[in-house]
């Protein structure tokens, strides 16, 4: 249940970093409050190893980190004439590997460092999925 | 920063010898790619920390290990490629996102994309490796057409602890992972495996264009490919699970040489209004679905609790109505194997879990129970939900619902009908590993699939893979 909790959160973290993706290219403003309230996040302890409420600094600190507005390519122009665009590392693809509750590890994908970095928590919180993970229940 | 520029392959002279012997019909593939070591001194590339040999990397250090087994796996592209402009990868290791379960592998991709009208499909972005081979020189000759950033703490406390990289050549990683399959992965996104769609179904700009890959991406329930859809089609299109397929005529030729016949599927033949084929998620335990595969009539549980959800052995009431037939049993409580036991003690011939969460496809189910001997297949909940309306009206031990729990003899597994490769779109929409990968159901497994499977080769192509025909697809 605390597992499930955590994912949610995480889950929701990684679609306000789309949305604010799609926002970014489009040029309109990004919000920067974290969507859910102190408590509603769950993070394992890591002196106890027991879940429990998020602190408001681990809550600032995991969500400021996901909610990070994608970088957006960079329109340029060739010497030679041709129209293009720099990338930056959120249009890069990142790996992800996670140990699996059978000590196994899988390995999947992000969409660019934000929410790599976002899957890395979430993962290490046992939310884990892909072809190699299949459900305990 | 000690920018060491290491030359890969130097594959001009290859090519020389390929243009002369083309009269005997032998096509060698010739692409020089470099290795750029930007990391600093005693970082990285440049670690001194002594390493015995392992195998078949000859390097003496860890860092040096790390740049061999680069080296490999450019060395594998630049055999199968061709290209006249050199392709540059910025190389360097770092302190990436990581805990003690989970860690960031590294990144890679292109650094750049271009478009022109000389190119194959005008408006639309080509990654800059491909470009310049499409131009026949660098666009932009100050910058390196590929970027790799890899995880240096892997394997140390704190970081997917005890779990590193296995910097050997022969994939014998063990229960480490194998550096060199990941960078022929990582690798082949920067050569052009990259949709650059956005979850919204926005496609890279501005200006805002398909890329190369998506030309080749179609919906077969629309019919649409994503290039003509409006944002919000390609949006749903990229969730339509197992129903966007790779359209390229060097993959779809490839794949009866590398995908096996034999798709798991539960196939329903009454009612009419049910009778179809149905995506399965498949289990760790019992047999797996084969062909002809267990047919018979399907019958839910009744009660309340864990007796409704087969976590009990089952009463009278659900021995008599599942014994000789597919118990339908909701997910949830009990772990998947308990499920099974159960209905096979009370006589069931098969199991079909019924998600209890939304998505698609249905996912697969973990558990070891030697003693199980009947098939357990999940199907999603929305399936599930029409089965259910359609059984409230049955007697204590018939519905007039017949199944087969089998394979599709005839569909090659991760492929349509007409031999057309899926691309992963499940639902919800995977960030990083949506449409941009194989699906998941293709097998044999391949290297472009989301996940990097354990048994994968370093084998690129046809018997072995289809990485190298969908770059030949893209343009390569």
């Amino acid at each position: 249940m605390l597992a499930a909790v955590a994912a949610a959160a995480a889950l929701s973290a990684v679609t306000v970093s789309s949305d604010q993706q799609r926002a970014a290219s489009t040029g309109k403003q990004i919000g920067s409050q974290p969507r859910a309230a102190a408590g509603s996040v769950v993070v394992r302890d890591p002196d106890t190893g027991q879940f429990r409420d998020a602190t408001p600094e681990e809550l600032l600190a995991l969500q400021g980190q996901s909610i990070q507005a994608a970088q957006a390519p960079e329109p340029i122009v060739s010497a030679t004439g041709l129209a293009g665009l720099n990338l930056t590392d959120d249009q890069m693809t990142f790996t992800v590997a996670t140990r699996n509750a059978d000590g196994s590890v899988s390995i999947a994908h992000a969409d660019g460092k934000t929410q790599a970095d976002a899957k890395v928590r979430a993962a290490g919180r046992g939310l884990v999925a892909g072809k190699e993970q299949p459900l305990e229940r | 920063m000690n920018a060491n520029l290491n030359l890969v392959r130097g594959f001009r002279s290859v090519a020389l010898l390929a243009a002369l012997t083309l009269w005997a019909g032998t096509a060698h593939a010739a692409a020089t790619i470099v290795i750029q070591n930007t990391d600093a001194p005693n970082v990285g590339f440049n670690d001194p920390t002594p390493a015995a040999p392992i195998g078949g990397n000859p390097g003496t250090t860890i860092g040096q290990q790390r740049l061999n087994v680069f080296q490999a796996a450019a060395n594998i592209w630049g055999a199968n490629l061709n290209s006249v402009p050199t392709i540059i990868v910025d190389a360097a290791w770092s302190a990436l996102a990581c805990n003690a379960n989970a860690a960031t592998l590294g990144s890679a991709g292109a650094t750049q994309v271009f478009s022109s009208a000389i190119f194959p499909f005008p408006n639309t972005w080509y990654n800059v490796a491909l470009a310049n081979k499409l131009f026949g020189a660098q666009i932009d000759p100050t910058t390196p057409q590929i970027r790799a950033r890899f995880n240096v703490n892997l394997g140390q406390p704190g970081c997917l602890t005890g779990v590193f990289f296995y910097l050997g050549l022969d994939a014998n990683h063990g229960s480490n992972i194998d550096l060199e399959t990941v960078l022929l992965h990582e690798f082949a996104h920067g050569l052009g495996f990259q949709s650059f769609t956005t979850q919204a179904g926005s496609n890279l700009g501005p200006p805002f264009q398909p890329s190369v890959f998506s030309q080749f991406e179609l919906d077969t329930t629309t019919g649409k490919q994503w290039p003509t859809m409006t944002d919000a089609e390609r949006a749903a299109s990229s969730i339509n699970t197992r129903n966007v397929v790779w359209t390229g005529a060097n993959v779809t030729a490839s794949v009866p040489s590398v995908l096996l016949f034999g798709t798991p599927r539960l196939l329903t033949t009454a009612p009419a209004s049910l009778a179809g084929n149905y995506l399965v998620g498949l289990a760790q335990f019992g047999p797996a679905p084969s062909s002809p595969g267990v047919n018979a009539e399907v019958m839910p549980l009744t009660g309340t609790g864990n007796q409704l959800l087969g976590c009990d052995p089952f009463n009278a009431l659900n021995v008599a109505a599942v014994a000789g037939k597919i118990a339908l049993i909701d997910r949830g409580v009990c772990g998947f194997v308990v499920k099974a036991k159960n209905a096979q003690n009370a006589g069931a011939v098969g199991v079909i879990i019924q998600n209890n969460a939304a998505g698609s496809p249905p996912p697969g189910m973990a558990g070891v129970d030697p003693t199980v001997v009947i098939p357990t297949v999940m199907i999603t909940q929305g399936d599930g939900a029409a089965f259910r309306n359609f059984l409230k009206f049955r007697s204590r031990t018939h519905s007039g619902m017949f199944s087969t729990i089998g394979v599709d003899p005839n569909l090659r597994q991760g492929a349509d009908a007409a031999n057309r490769v899926m691309l992963y779109t499940p639902n919800p929409y995977v960030p990083g590993s949506s449409v941009s990968h194989w699906d998941t159901s293709a097998f044999a497994n391949l290297l472009m699939e989301p996940n990097i499977n354990g048994d994968l080769t370093h084998n690129v192509t046809s018997p072995f893979d289809l990485t190298l025909e969908i770059l030949h697809d893209l343009g390569w």
